[in-house]
């Protein structure tokens, strides 16, 4: 279905369903209700006119066909993200051989020293362009402040912490920082064991931040400069065990906030999520 | 850019009453609310510039709350203008659509007091089934899968020992199970049939349940740094009754640092010793002036930023070369069983595919303990660790 046989050749999981845009756009044929995790969207060029449908269609996965990153790191890295990896996902779509630093954060008055350190290293290691590592300690700050603030949440999906608040960590409650870098490609990946996060409301966030822009009061702000930042975003979800936030940069390109980056939010869960 | 958290408004004369202008300084986030309350009600039609040559950061909160402030001015008529933002919040401004404000805007005034949520005490997050008086028992029968539990050291990914683990069930023809500790959570408390871990934790399983140590890396020992802060010009001597930061109490990092300190004419007994949980909040806790002293893992000191590294001072650093992570299988398998993982691990490094394994594992290869290295560890351990 979808598949575009002449450049995608190279895409071959077998697994997946590759929607091509071309077809996709034409909605002649209804997308078949089947497992989200194994739908991929490849996208010709920009995409967020989309979101809605995506969001009906239950379409999370999202690569730009023509980007040299995917090419660089192998399709296959990316493709096979539904499967998953034993590493963390950082480490299973970059290669092995480049530094890396883990941290563990553990109360919200660790993070500006934690942010310092990364980018003291960052520094040091000569990124081409400053651009990228101040964009990686804004993304680092979302993606914490989403572990401490937006992630914790009761059964009635109401946050248990204020943003801003300083608290230390609960003895169960985890967050783990990863930094990857290696020709071309620097990698953050910011861990937590909450699991609240859903593909619905990851979607919603980024048609309503791409239409009206950030509106005071209404969260998803951090997810929408997490995808319009970065050169690739990737969220998995194990409900109630565990978030997985995955960004990359592509180095051998100026920096840009360009909204063609691709995404893949991947919901790990026996019964499909009831889209929003 | 220089991370700095705090962030205040000073007003600049203008010398005219209908321009207002502002110096914004520092980064704009979830505790701007207040600063910037202060100057939410201005005079009705007057114009605002705000200068934000001396803002570092904006954060997706940061951005709420100048928004708000902006909507606030923008429907009591006043305009206003931000000046010299930096790149990265520049195009911040224009994706996220707070670029329409910055021609000139009109504003109108409401509270941006963050909100203040009830905090309740959450219940935890997914928890492991695995409880810590989980029975240690031995495995049922001579086919029964055996628990292999890895305790990795900093920076190690997991899908090597998965490897490994693969590579001895087909070598020994015995089905294992591999399992890496929940964060924090002891070897101790994990029942294992073999485990890799620490050396002082290894030690104390050899010590308290008679594992058997069969094994340790070829490569080098793990060795241990104390630092004070730089600016702190004491002599190693002067540090009696000092204050000591390390990450755990039952760590070869903590046991090391003392015998150092004390082979130094220290008397460790004398120092407080906070335990922050991991290094890197030890560190931090140094650098705060929280602590006189940490002890760290040298590896970990080696891979910190020189920013942080110049912040400290190296005062001491072991060079034991007896503290090594161990291989240990459990007192009830059988002599076979030993002999069987030993000679499988021993000979990965004359074999292709374990030569592999190895090197995912990133370890050269496997050799056995020393018994003076068993003895000096264990010397270490009654003195220091049994405390």
């Amino acid at each position: 279905m979808g598949h575009n046989t002449t450049s995608t050749s190279h895409l071959e999981t077998s697994d997946i369903i590759r929607v091509s845009e071309d077809f996709y756009r034409k909605a002649e044929h209804a997308i078949p209700r089947i497992s989200r995790q194994f739908v991929v969207f490849l996208a010709e060029g920009e995409f967020s006119d989309l979101f809605s449908r995506f969001a009906q269609d239950g379409i999370c996965r999202i690569l730009p066909k023509h980007d040299d990153l995917y090419e660089r790191l192998g399709w296959d890295r990316f493709l096979t993200q539904h499967r998953q990896g034993l590493d963390g996902d950082l480490h299973c779509l970059t290669l092995k051989s480049g530094l890396k630093r883990q941290f563990q954060l553990t109360h919200s008055d660790d993070k500006l020293f934690l942010m310092d350190e990364i980018l003291a290293w960052l520094s040091e290691n000569k990124l081409p362009d400053a651009d990228y590592s101040n964009a990686l300690v804004m993304l680092l700050e979302e993606m914490l402040e989403n572990s401490l603030y937006a992630a914790p949440r009761d059964g009635q999906d109401k946050p248990y912490y204020s943003k801003g608040e300083s608290r230390e960590l609960k003895e169960n409650e985890k967050i783990g920082i990863d930094v990857t870098l290696d020709e071309g490609v620097l990698g953050l990946m910011v861990t937590d064991n909450w699991g609240t996060l859903s593909p619905a409301t990851f979607l919603k966030h980024l048609e309503h931040a791409m239409q009206e822009g950030i509106v005071a009061g209404v969260g998803g702000g951090g997810l929408y400069m997490m995808w319009r930042m970065s050169d690739y975003l990737q969220i998995r979800i194990h409900p109630h065990h565990k978030t997985q936030i995955t960004v990359l940069w592509d180095l051998n390109k100026p920096f840009s906030m360009n909204p063609n980056t691709g995404f893949q939010c991947l919901y790990h869960s026996e019964q499909e999520e009831v889209m929003g | 850019m220089v991370i700095d958290n705090a962030f205040s408004i000073k007003p600049i004369q203008t010398g005219d009453d209908t321009v207002q202008s502002f110096e914004c300084i520092g980064s704009i986030d979830a505790h701007s609310g207040p600063a910037l309350n202060e100057i939410q009600i201005l005079p009705k039609s007057t114009k605002v510039i705000l200068n934000f040559s001396q803002v570092e950061r904006v954060n997706s909160m940061g951005l709420s709350l100048l928004l708000k402030t902006f909507e606030n001015w923008e429907s009591h008529h006043i305009q206003v203008e931000v000046n010299n933002l930096n790149r990265m919040i520049s195009m911040l401004f224009k994706i996220t659509g707070l670029g329409r404000f910055l021609p000139g805007l009109i504003a109108q005034a409401s509270d941006v007091a963050a909100k203040n949520q009830a905090s309740v005490d959450p219940a935890p997050p997914f928890q492991s089934n695995k409880t810590k008086d989980e029975e240690r028992a031995p495995t049922s029968s001579a086919n029964a899968t055996l628990k292999f539990v890895a305790n990795l050291q900093t920076g190690q990914q997991m899908s090597g020992w998965y490897l490994l683990n693969t590579y001895l069930q087909r070598r020994i023809e015995r089905a294992i199970h591999l399992e890496q500790p929940d964060f924090g959570q002891e070897v101790a408390n994990t029942s294992a049939d073999l485990f890799f871990s620490k050396p002082f934790e290894a030690l104390s399983m050899i010590h308290n349940h008679g594992y058997v140590p069969l094994l340790r890396p070829k490569s080098e020992a793990d060795e241990v740094v104390i630092l004070a802060r730089s600016t702190d010009s004491r002599e190693f001597t002067h540090f009696n009754k000092s204050k000591v930061s390390t990450a755990s109490k039952n760590s070869f990092v903590y046991i090391l640092g003392r015998s150092l300190c004390d082979e130094s004419g220290l008397d460790s007994g004398t120092f407080d010793f906070v335990f922050a949980g991991n290094e890197i909040k030890a560190l931090q806790m140094l650098i705060k002036k929280q602590v006189d002293l940490l002890f760290m893992l040298k590896k970990t000191y080696q891979g910190l930023s020189s920013l942080a590294r110049s912040s400290t001072r190296l005062v001491d650093e072991s060079e034991t070369n007896f503290a090594f992570h161990l291989f240990c299988s459990a007192p009830y398998l059988t002599s076979a069983i030993h002999q069987s993982l030993s000679n499988t691990l021993l000979e990965m490094a004359d074999d292709e595919k374990g030569k592999q394994v190895l090197d995912d594992i990133e370890i050269d290869g496997w050799c056995k303990p020393d018994e003076g290295e068993l003895k000096m560890l264990e010397l270490l351990f009654k003195r220091y660790g049994a405390a």
